[in-house]
C-alpha cells in the first residue's frame, strides 16, 4: 500500500470534520430534547431552548476549519 | 438609544378619601409603575380594595370565560361604563344558550352514531328485533357470538335461532324451561349479550335506516347550531374584547389599594415614573386635588432593600427588585431586536441597552454568512412572508425584520465581496473554469470560449471585467505547462484573493474573495472582527461595572482583558517585526499587570483568583469562535459547488439548471437558519458575557396598554 501524501490529508481533513460532527451531534442531541421538552411545558422557554441548543455548533465548526486548513495544503 | 429611559422615584401621599380619586388620576395617566410600599417603621398597613371590587372581578371572569368558549379574539376599543353592563347581560343571554345548543346537538348526534354502531352488526338478520322481545312465554337473547349457539343444543331444546357467521350476531328464541341449557350452549359459542338502542323497533334494517335519517336530522340542526355560534362570534368578538379591557381596567384599580401604604387617616403610594412624564403626573393630580396631595420625585437611587444583604467594601449591590424598571427606548428599526432581546432578559436600569448594538451587528453577521445576491432576494422575500405569517411556530415582527435586514446586508455583501448570485461568481479566471468551477461568464457565453478567451464580459466600457489582460495572457499560454507549473506555485500573500478575474462596475470590483478559494483570508478576516466586536463589548462592559459596581471593579475585571490583549500584541510584534527587547520586556510587563488586575478581579467577584488564568484561554476560545462567520459561508459554498457540478457537468440543460435552483431552496432554508442562528449566538454568547447581566424588570405603568 502506497501512501500518498495527499490521500492522507484528505483523511486527516474528514477524521476532522466527521470525529467533531459526532461529538456535536451527541452534545446537542441531549440539550435539544431537554429543550423541546421545556418548550412544551411552557412556549416562552422556546427561544432560550433554541439557544443553548445551538451552542455546541462551536465544536464541529472548529473541526471544519481545521479541515479546510488541511485542505489548502493538498497539492 | 442606548440607554433606557431615565426614571425616577415618586411617592404620593395625601388624606385616604382622596385615595380613589388619586389613584383613578393615575390610572388614566398609564406612566406609574407601581411598587409595593414598603415601609421600614412598621406603621402603615397595606390598604383594602376599593369598594365593589368582587362584583367586578366575577364579572371578568365571566366575560373572559365567554371569550374562551367562544374562541374570539376581537380588537378592544374604549366603552363606557354604562354601557358595560348592559353588554354583559345582552352576552350572556346570547352566546351562552347558543354554545349549550351546540354542545346538546353534539351529544345527541354522538348517542345515535353510538346505536348505529351496536346495530350494525345486527343488519343482515332478518329477525324483528322488538316482536321477539314483546313475547311473554319465549325468551329471547340477542347479542354476539363466536359461533352458532344452535350447534350446542341437543335436539330436544326447543328454540329458534337467527345467526349472520360474518358478524356473529345472534338472535336466540327459547322457552323458559330451557334457559339453563341455553345458558351453557351460548356459554360455549363465546356468547355476549348486546343491549338494544333504546329506539329499535322492526328488524335491524329498518331500524338502521331510520336512524340514519334521524342522524341526518341530527346533523343539520347542529351545522344551524354552528352557524349560530359562529354568527354570534363574528358579532361580539370586538365588543367583547372592549368589555375584556374595561373591566380589568376597573379590576386593577379596585386592587391597587392593596400595594399602598395606609395610616388611620393617609395613604401613601411609592412608585417609578419616567422622568419625561413626571411633570404630566404631578398636573393631572395638581389640577384635581391642588395642594391637598403630595407628590414628590426622589431621584432613580435604588430603593433601600430591606433583604439581608452582605456588606463589603463596596457598599451594597442593589438587586434587580429595587432598582427602577426598565423601559427600552430605541429608534423603530430596532424594535425587532428588543423582542429577540427578551428571549434572554431585560437589560437592567443601569445597563447599556444592547438592542440598537445587535441591529448593527445582527444583519452584517447574517449578510458575511450568506453573501449571496440572489439567496439573499430570497431571504427578504421569506421575511416579508413571513411579517404576518407563521411558520413552524416562528413569526410575526419579531423574527422577520431581523431576517429582512439580513437578507438585505447579504445581497450587498454578495455584491460587492463575493461577487456571487445563486452560488456562482460573476466571472472567473481561466484556470479556475478549468478546475470544474462555473460562473456566469461561462453560463452566458459558453464555457470553453470563456476560456480561450473569445467571448465573455466586455473588457472595456462601465460593465467591465478586470484582469483581462492575464486572462489573454492565459489563453496564449494555451497547454504551455510552463505556465501552468508557475501559475500552481505562487505564493498568496495573506490577504490576497486567489482569483484576480471579477466584473466591475467602473472602479469598484463586483466581488473579491471566493468563499472557498480564498478560505485562509476569510478565516482571519473573521478573527478579525471577532477581536474588535469582543473589544467593543469589553468597552461597554467597562461602562456598565462602573456604573454599577464601580470604577476599581470595572478596571479589574474588563479593562485587565484589554491591557492583555495589547501586550499580547505587543510580544508578537516585537517578536515578527523585530522591535527589540525592550518593546518586548514592556510588553511582557503589560501582560503581568494585565493578569494581575484581572486575578484581583476575579478574586473579588468569585472568590478564587486563579480561575483568571483559566479564563484566559476562553477568551481566544470566543475570538475562534467567530470563524464561524467564515466557516459557515464556506459551507454553503461548497454545497453550492457540488450541486452545480452534478447539475450542470454530469445532467446538464435544463434539467440540471431545475435541480440545480431546486437544490438552491434547501440551501436558503439551512442558510436563513444556521445564519440566523450563529448570529445570535455570536451576539448573546460571547459579545454579551463581556457586558450584559440583564435580570431587570420591565415596566408596567399603572393603567398603561398591556403588552
Amino acid at each position: 500500500m502506497a501512501f500518498e501524501n495527499n490521500g492522507l490529508i484528505a483523511i486527516a481533513a474528514s477524521l476532522a470534520v466527521g470525529l467533531a460532527g459526532l461529538a456535536t451531534a451527541w452534545a446537542q442531541s441531549n440539550i435539544g430534547s431537554a429543550a423541546v421538552g421545556a418548550t412544551a411545558e411552557d412556549d416562552k422557554n422556546f427561544g432560550k431552548g433554541l439557544v443553548l441548543t445551538v451552542i455546541p455548533e462551536t465544536i464541529v465548526i472548529f473541526g471544519l476549519v481545521v479541515a479546510i486548513l488541511l485542505m489548502g495544503n493538498i497539492n | 438609544m442606548l440607554k433606557p429611559a431615565r426614571m425616577t422615584r415618586v411617592l404620593v401621599a395625601g388624606h385616604k378619601d382622596r385615595m380613589e380619586s388619586v389613584l383613578s388620576n393615575l390610572q388614566d395617566a398609564g406612566a406609574v409603575h407601581l411598587e409595593q410600599y414598603r415601609d421600614p417603621t412598621g406603621s402603615t398597613r397595606p390598604g383594602t380594595s376599593l369598594a365593589g371590587s368582587d362584583e367586578v372581578s366575577e364579572k371578568l371572569v365571566q366575560v373572559r370565560a365567554l371569550i374562551a368558549n367562544l374562541e374570539v379574539e376581537g380588537n378592544a376599543k374604549e366603552i363606557a361604563s354604562e354601557r358595560s353592563e348592559e353588554w354583559l347581560d345582552q352576552a350572556r343571554e346570547e352566546i351562552l344558550p347558543a354554545l349549550d345548543d351546540v354542545q346538546a346537538r353534539a351529544e345527541e348526534i354522538h348517542g345515535v352514531r353510538n346505536a348505529l354502531a351496536t346495530l350494525e352488526p345486527f343488519r343482515n338478520l332478518e329477525s324483528d328485533l322488538t316482536e321477539a322481545q314483546e313475547l311473554n312465554s319465549v325468551d329471547v337473547r340477542i347479542g354476539l357470538a363466536k359461533e352458532n349457539p344452535a350447534q350446542h343444543l341437543g335436539g330436544k331444546v326447543p328454540h329458534e335461532v337467527d345467526f349472520d357467521p360474518s358478524t356473529g350476531a345472534t338472535v336466540l328464541l327459547h322457552t323458559e324451561a330451557a334457559r339453563d341449557a341455553v345458558a351453557k350452549a351460548l356459554q360455549l359459542a363465546g356468547f355476549q349479550d348486546v343491549t338494544l338502542p333504546a329506539r329499535t323497533k322492526g328488524t335491524a334494517k329498518e331500524s338502521i335506516t331510520r336512524l340514519n335519517r334521524v342522524l341526518e336530522e341530527k346533523l343539520a340542526a347542529h351545522a344551524t347550531a354552528v352557524n349560530k355560534v359562529d354568527s354570534l362570534r363574528t358579532s361580539w368578538a370586538d365588543q367583547l374584547a372592549s368589555l375584556e379591557a374595561k373591566l380589568a381596567h376597573d379590576v386593577e384599580l379596585a386592587s391597587a389599594p392593596h400595594r399602598l401604604g395606609m395610616t388611620a387617616q393617609t395613604f401613601q403610594l411609592e412608585g417609578w415614573v419616567p422622568v419625561a412624564q413626571l411633570s404630566a403626573v404631578q398636573a393631572s393630580i395638581a389640577k384635581e386635588h391642588g395642594e391637598s396631595v403630595l407628590v414628590e420625585s426622589l431621584g432613580d437611587a435604588p430603593m433601600e432593600s430591606l433583604h439581608a444583604h452582605h456588606d463589603d467594601d463596596h457598599g451594597h449591590h442593589a438587586e434587580p427588585e429595587d432598582e427602577a424598571p426598565t423601559q427600552l427606548q430605541n429608534i423603530k428599526l430596532a424594535r425587532p431586536f428588543e423582542f429577540v432581546l427578551g428571549l434572554l432578559g431585560k437589560p437592567r436600569y443601569n445597563e447599556i441597552d444592547p438592542s440598537t448594538l445587535m441591529l448593527i451587528f445582527f444583519p452584517l453577521f447574517f449578510g458575511f454568512m450568506v453573501g449571496d445576491v440572489i439567496v439573499g432576494l430570497a431571504i427578504v422575500g421569506i421575511g416579508l412572508f413571513l411579517r404576518k405569517n407563521y411558520l413552524f411556530g416562528l413569526g410575526g415582527n419579531g423574527v422577520a425584520k431581523p431576517i429582512i435586514y439580513g437578507g438585505i446586508i447579504s445581497i450587498f455583501v454578495g455584491l460587492f465581496l463575493f461577487g456571487e448570485a445563486l452560488g456562482m461568481h460573476f466571472a472567473l479566471d481561466a484556470e479556475a473554469l478549468e478546475h470544474g468551477e462555473h460562473s456566469w461568464e461561462s453560463m452566458i457565453y459558453g464555457k470553453e470560449a470563456v476560456i480561450a478567451g473569445e467571448a465573455g464580459f466586455p473588457c472595456e466600457g462601465l460593465f467591465h471585467k478586470t484582469g483581462c489582460d492575464d486572462a489573454a495572457a492565459h489563453a496564449i499560454a494555451g497547454d504551455n505547462l510552463a505556465v501552468h507549473a508557475e501559475e500552481a506555485t505562487h505564493e498568496y500573500g495573506l490577504f490576497e484573493p486567489h482569483h484576480k478575474v471579477h466584473l466591475a462596475i467602473g472602479a469598484v470590483p463586483l466581488g473579491i474573495y471566493s468563499k472557498i478559494a480564498d478560505i485562509q483570508a476569510l478565516l482571519l478576516i473573521s478573527a478579525i472582527i471577532g477581536v474588535v466586536h469582543l473589544n467593543i463589548g469589553f468597552l461597554f462592559g467597562i461602562r456598565n461595572i462602573a456604573k454599577m459596581h464601580g470604577v476599581k471593579l470595572a478596571v479589574q475585571e474588563k479593562l485587565s482583558w484589554i491591557i492583555i490583549q495589547l501586550a499580547l500584541a505587543g510580544v508578537i510584534l516585537a517578536n515578527v517585526m523585530s522591535l527589540g527587547t525592550t518593546v518586548l520586556y514592556a510588553s511582557l510587563g503589560l501582560l503581568v499587570l494585565g493578569v494581575g488586575l484581572l486575578w484581583a478581579g476575579v478574586q473579588h467577584t468569585l472568590g478564587a483568583g486563579f480561575i483568571s488564568i483559566l479564563e484566559i484561554p476562553g477568551f481566544f476560545g470566543n475570538i475562534l469562535s467567530y470563524t464561524r462567520l467564515a466557516a459557515i459561508g464556506a459551507s454553503k459554498a461548497g454545497m453550492a459547488l457540488a450541486f452545480a457540478t452534478i447539475g450542470f457537468e454530469l445532467i446538464g440543460g435544463v434539467l440540471g439548471w431545475i435541480l440545480y435552483v431546486l437544490a438552491f431552496v434547501g440551501i436558503t432554508i439551512l442558510a436563513v437558519l444556521a445564519s440566523s442562528l450563529q448570529s445570535l449566538r455570536l451576539q448573546f454568547v460571547e459579545f454579551f458575557s463581556k457586558f450584559f447581566e440583564g435580570g431587570g424588570r420591565a415596566y408596567q405603568p399603572f393603567g398603561g396598554k398591556r403588552v
